[in-house]
């Protein structure tokens, strides 16, 4: 009786099996969607259909209702808006991919060259050093870095010290110290060029210049880590065997260590690009928030949160199209 | 090889002390190395102050009465400590009212994206089911989306709650989810919140890091995929879970850009720092008030500080335990 059962229940399993085009490694592997399941519900119910929203929202005006909201279509009138009517966004958003731009590349080569110091092997102070540099991922995220606590030119720290410097009822050095001391160092800085009587052009490239130090410095911890991490997977036979083979360690950097390397440096870019979104440095983010939610329009910001999102995926993929031309996969 | 050595030491020991001294110390290379050390601590010391030094600033200013401020020989240490603007920040914050509130937001948002991230990370990792590559490429695509670009659907969403017409089949109408911590919670079991993609990149890189010996094992014992997973995989990799569960913890605490958006008239104490400035007054009161702001921020991310000493193993190897890989 049991003998027929089994004999009975085998072909059906393979039947079943054929049907569906799977093996038994097939049928385990199904079970991965079930892993994968409450991202793909996240991805099906709540990112793709927010993301076609938010295009269809660009393409209209919004209007709220008490249960509801109202579409009216409009086309590309928004996007005709944004970039021939509105006299900051483009100023905003220029600047905001400038900075991206600019920074890319520097916390890239920062962070590697950081990297390669802290690799050395028998280094005291190796960890406390790392524990500093990673402390800015932790500390100065989120509302600590909207807060101006990052030393930099944040939005509000330039409006008032802007005011405090201008003002000339307030031309009283004791409070543009007072000023200079509590904003940063950066201010403090200011305050000393201002006394140097250097110009506005020179002064204000020292100050960008000394405060987008400090920036870079604050947005790489990670970077630093991952390129550390990637470091000390090189396995250390090759040098071995290349210092056999002659070569001097200016050498083995060009021919070892930074092929070795090179897959990071896209992980990394793309991880800074990322980064900035949530970065309140720069300023194209808190534009958008008070167009959506400072002056209610939902349709405008929209549009606005479009165009910046089709040129940070240019940026990514120019990044990723020269990276990939060097990259060497070490398979 | 004993003799050897005994040998090289007598010849050695032919020399003076001075003479031997000198050999080793006076030469270009001791030099070189010299300098090559200091040359990097200085910088090394000189660039970990620029990341400490704004929170040294912040801390002393923290204890400066108002006047101190207008004294330009007054720099990092006040001379007439005082209290007031610590406690002007903390009520600012509302720290005995929101303090829970904001603790358990980052607790249960937390706790929510590190185990969806676990477990999406290790259907990725380990099955190559149809399919796997292109959802993958989803969960990239979910993080270098900004989040401004979905934030307002998202708002929508949450305003007139309706799964499938479930609420105004029950209810009668949509539900208002604003105002409450639902929101994120949702966003966070659903693997959408705050940077979740990076998560699970993170997860599947160390999971693809660990060897699929341990498992088979478990096969061959008899051990059916989530008895694998649950007894085997999870214990294994409880550290890394941890290493999630603070960043995600840490960037939660700090966040007001969700929170901001959802809590339309409540606070968490994140939101709370915005509404301590009250700009265009001028003059002193400006930075009596910036002054309270900054210190409000400090206090925010004080026991953040505080973790971060006494879990730092877990952020900073977290990452090269990973060993993200790139591919």
């Amino acid at each position: 009786m049991a003998e027929t059962n089994v004999n009975k229940r085998t072909p059906f399993k393979k039947k079943l099996n054929k049907l569906l085009g799977i093996d038994l490694m097939g049928r385990k592997n199904m079970m991965g969607y079930i892993f994968v399941l409450p991202f793909v519900i996240g991805f099906v119910l709540v990112f793709a259909p927010s993301i076609i929203q938010s295009f269809r929202f660009s393409l209209s005006t919004l209007k709220m209702e008490p249960d509801g909201y109202n579409l009216i279509f409009e086309g590309l009138g928004n996007y005709k808006k944004a970039f021939l009517e509105d006299p900051d966004y483009r100023k905003v958003l220029l600047e905001t991919l400038r900075d991206i731009v600019i920074n890319l590349p520097v916390i890239l080569i920062f962070s590697f060259f950081m990297a390669i110091l802290l690799n050395r092997k028998n280094f005291p102070g190796r960890t406390i050093i790392r524990i500093i540099f990673f402390l800015p991922v932790i500390i100065y995220s989120g509302v600590a870095s909207t807060a101006g606590m990052t030393a930099g030119l944040s939005d509000d720290t330039v409006a008032v010290a802007a005011q405090i410097f201008s003002d000339p009822t307030l031309n009283d050095t004791g409070l543009q110290t007072g000023a200079a001391s509590i904003m940063s160092s950066t201010m403090n800085l200011q305050a000393i060029l201002s006394s140097l009587d250097l110009g506005p052009g020179l002064m204000s490239f020292i100050t960008l210049s000394v405060s987008r130090l400090e920036w870079i410095i604050q947005s790489s911890g990670v970077q630093i880590l991952i390129f550390l991490a990637a470091l000390q997977t090189i396995p250390t036979a090759i040098f071995e065997a290349a210092q056999v083979e002659g070569l001097t360690t200016w050498e083995m950097f060009w021919k070892i260590t930074l092929p070795m390397i090179s897959p990071m440096i896209l992980v990394n870019a793309v991880y800074t690009v990322v980064d900035s979104f949530t970065n309140s440095r720069y300023q194209v983010q808190s534009f958008i928030h008070n167009v959506s939610f400072g002056r209610i329009d939902y349709g405008y910001g929209s549009a606005l949160a479009f165009i910046y999102f089709i040129c940070t995926i240019i940026i990514i993929g120019v990044v990723a199209l020269i990276v990939s031309r060097y990259v060497f996969y070490n398979d | 090889m004993e003799k050897y050595r005994e040998k090289q030491n007598i010849e050695f020991e032919q020399f003076s002390r001075g003479k031997r001294l000198k050999a080793k110390y006076l030469n270009w290379h001791f030099a070189a190395k010299v300098f090559g050390t200091l040359f990097i601590y200085v910088l090394l010391i000189g660039i970990a102050f620029v990341i400490v030094y704004p929170i040294i600033r912040r801390v002393s200013n923290a204890f400066k009465p108002a006047e101190e401020f207008f004294d330009s020989s007054v720099i990092l240490f006040p001379r007439n400590p005082t209290q007031e603007t610590i406690w002007r920040a903390y009520g600012g914050l509302n720290v005995n009212g929101l303090g829970a509130k904001s603790f358990w937001l980052a607790v249960f948002v937390a706790l929510g994206q590190t185990a969806v991230a676990t477990v999406a990370a290790y259907g990725f990792a380990r099955f190559k089911f149809r399919g796997s590559k292109l959802l993958f490429a989803c969960v990239i695509f979910t993080l270098v989306v900004p989040p401004e670009t979905i934030v307002i659907p998202l708002l929508l969403r949450f305003r007139y709650f309706n799964p499938f017409g479930l609420m105004s089949l029950i209810l009668g109408k949509p539900l208002d989810l604003t105002d409450t911590l639902w929101p994120q919670i949702i966003l966070a079991l659903t693997g959408m919140g705050w940077k979740n993609g990076l998560y699970i990149y993170m997860m599947r890189e160390y999971f693809k890091g660990m060897p699929i010996a341990l498992e088979e094992a478990a096969y061959i014992d008899g051990a059916k995929t989530m008895r694998a997973f649950f007894e085997i995989i999870l214990p294994s990799a409880v550290p890394m879970m941890m290493t999630i569960f603070l960043f995600s913890f840490s960037w939660q605490w700090t966040d007001d850009f969700y929170a901001g958006t959802f809590l339309l008239t409540e606070r968490v104490m994140a939101t709370n720092i915005a509404t301590l400035v009250e700009s265009g007054s001028g003059g002193s009161v400006e930075i009596i008030s910036y002054n309270t702001q900054q210190t409000a921020t400090l206090l925010l991310i004080l026991p953040l500080i505080v973790l971060f000493i006494f879990t730092q193993r877990f952020f900073v190897e977290g990452i090269e335990r990973s060993g993200i890989t790139g591919t």
